[in-house]
């Protein structure tokens, strides 16, 4: 199993090529391993070779979150668990993380886990959607099943006020219990 | 590719040389921050060295063999600065990933955590013999100081030895922001103050009082220093360092087990109550 978490997590001095070795070590992957898949997922990103051994904080966050991507990927997991990856990234960025992560849900065979407060992000990106409150999960489908059960009046709701149906709260009713 | 198909020993070896290899990387990145500390580590064991020439001006040091003086004190600055890197090192391991963003990355990683303080503990020991080597050659030529009968593989191997029991006081230490992400912190430079005052590093622990002397048995920077000045002033061969290896020896086995079991409870109670990632 890997992760990729809200916050990139790497040695900002560090280049991208020198974080994915080290990363990739702490799995168990050998730099002789690493390397090759290493240039073939910085070429998948379209991530210049040459800017590979540059330090990390000279890379946007969008590309950090990408490149962080990439190191789950390094060590092959059978389940990737990204928690919240977009949070935080500017529009473009957050788009091209989404892309990068529709890629790897259709190229790789890993199971993946993404917990997301985005509900457009839930509804594009996966195949089931699990709504959590309080730790239980309650509900776990097909997005369009998942919307479809919460309907009214021949209306299918958006995701996000199936969240909210499927919580018990209204937008209203959990910005006046906010206050 | 997939490593579930290397044995689990493989895995920690290839971890262990991750961490080395990653500290390796951050040094070459801090390369001039480096070189500050080196220059300040060097002119600080030549402040001290100067003291030991000063003696007989001053008044009430005649008679004094100046040069052992001066050889004493310059021992004491180049052992201590190595022996107390190491415990800076290991014991700001949690905070210094804190520091970076990483810690949650690294204490998720499925390597043990025995691996992650051997592969830090690996690198400083390695760094911190070659930074003492160059500070050694530096002191050499500002100093007329006889060292011709030093016993350098005897010190290596006191060094060596005492490193083990040190890296086991810095992972004790270790644990204190673990336990408290505010102040943690200033509480392991306590420890290393402490190990300074009670272990004879500028004096020999025969000045102190009583109950001083009681805690410098405990200390292995005490053991480390008698070795050492042993072995580079008087050229004493390894056998008779015997009296202050076995000590070193037996912290050794005490402390790296008792640290790594203080650590894991560190991390379990820091991870229960989310301070793992905390950084005040």
């Amino acid at each position: 199993m890997n992760r990729v978490s809200v916050e990139a997590s790497f040695f900002k001095k560090l280049s991208a090529m020198e974080n994915l070795l080290y990363g990739a070590k702490l799995y168990g992957v050998t730099s002789a391993e690493a390397q090759p898949r290493i240039k073939e997922i910085l070429d998948n990103i379209g991530f210049a070779r040459k800017r590979a051994t540059e330090p990390m904080e000279h890379l946007s966050r969008g590309m950090q979150q990408k490149i962080a991507l990439a190191r789950a990927l390094l060590t092959s997991p059978v389940v990737m668990l990204l928690d919240e990856p977009t949070t935080g990234l500017d529009p473009r960025s957050k788009k091209d993380v989404q892309e990068f992560i529709r890629k790897i849900r259709d190229a790789h065979d890993s199971s993946i886990l993404l917990c997301t407060h985005d509900m457009g992000e839930a509804e594009e990106l996966c195949d089931r959607v699990g709504i959590m409150m309080g730790g239980k999960i309650l509900a776990l489908e097909e997005s369009e099943v998942l919307k479809r059960r919460y309907a009214t009046n021949g209306r299918v709701p958006t995701m996000e006020e199936t969240f909210m149906a499927a919580t018990g709260y209204s937008v209203e009713e959990a910005s006046a219990e906010g206050d | 590719m997939h490593n579930v198909l290397k044995p689990r020993w493989l895995v920690e070896v290839i971890a262990v040389w991750g961490y080395v290899q990653r500290n390796y990387f951050l040094t070459k990145r801090y390369f001039m921050w480096e070189l500050v500390w080196l220059t300040f580590t060097t002119v600080n064991a030549m402040s001290i060295t100067f003291i030991g020439a000063g003696v007989e001006l001053v008044g009430g040091g005649e008679g004094t063999d100046t040069e052992r003086l001066m050889t004493f004190l310059l021992v004491g600055a180049l052992i201590w600065s190595y022996l107390s890197m190491i415990f800076d090192v290991l014991s700001e391991t949690v905070q210094w990933e804190r520091w970076e963003g990483t810690i949650e990355y690294t204490f998720m990683s499925p390597t043990s955590r025995v691996t992650h303080l051997l592969g830090m503990g690996v690198y400083t020991v390695v760094y911190g013999i070659a930074r003492t080597a160059v500070v050694l050659g530096v002191a050499m030529l500002a100093f007329d100081l006889d060292l011709s009968k030093a016993n350098y593989w005897a010190v290596l191997v006191v060094l060596a030895v005492c490193s083990i029991s040190l890296v086991g006081f810095g992972v004790v230490a270790a644990v204190m922001p673990l336990l408290s992400p505010e102040k943690g912190q200033q509480v392991t430079y306590i420890v290393s103050a402490l190990l300074l005052l009670v272990s004879g590093v500028y004096y020999p622990v025969k000045v102190l009082p009583d109950w001083m002397q009681v805690i410098a048995q405990y200390s292995p920077v005490t053991y480390a220093l008698e070795g050492s000045r042993a072995a580079l002033q008087d050229g004493v061969g390894l056998w008779q360092l015997w009296g202050s290896i076995w000590p070193l020896l037996v912290m050794g086995a005490v402390f790296v087990p008792m640290g790594l079991f203080v650590f894991n409870l560190g991390e379990s109670y820091a991870k229960r109550t989310g301070k793992l990632k905390r950084s005040g």
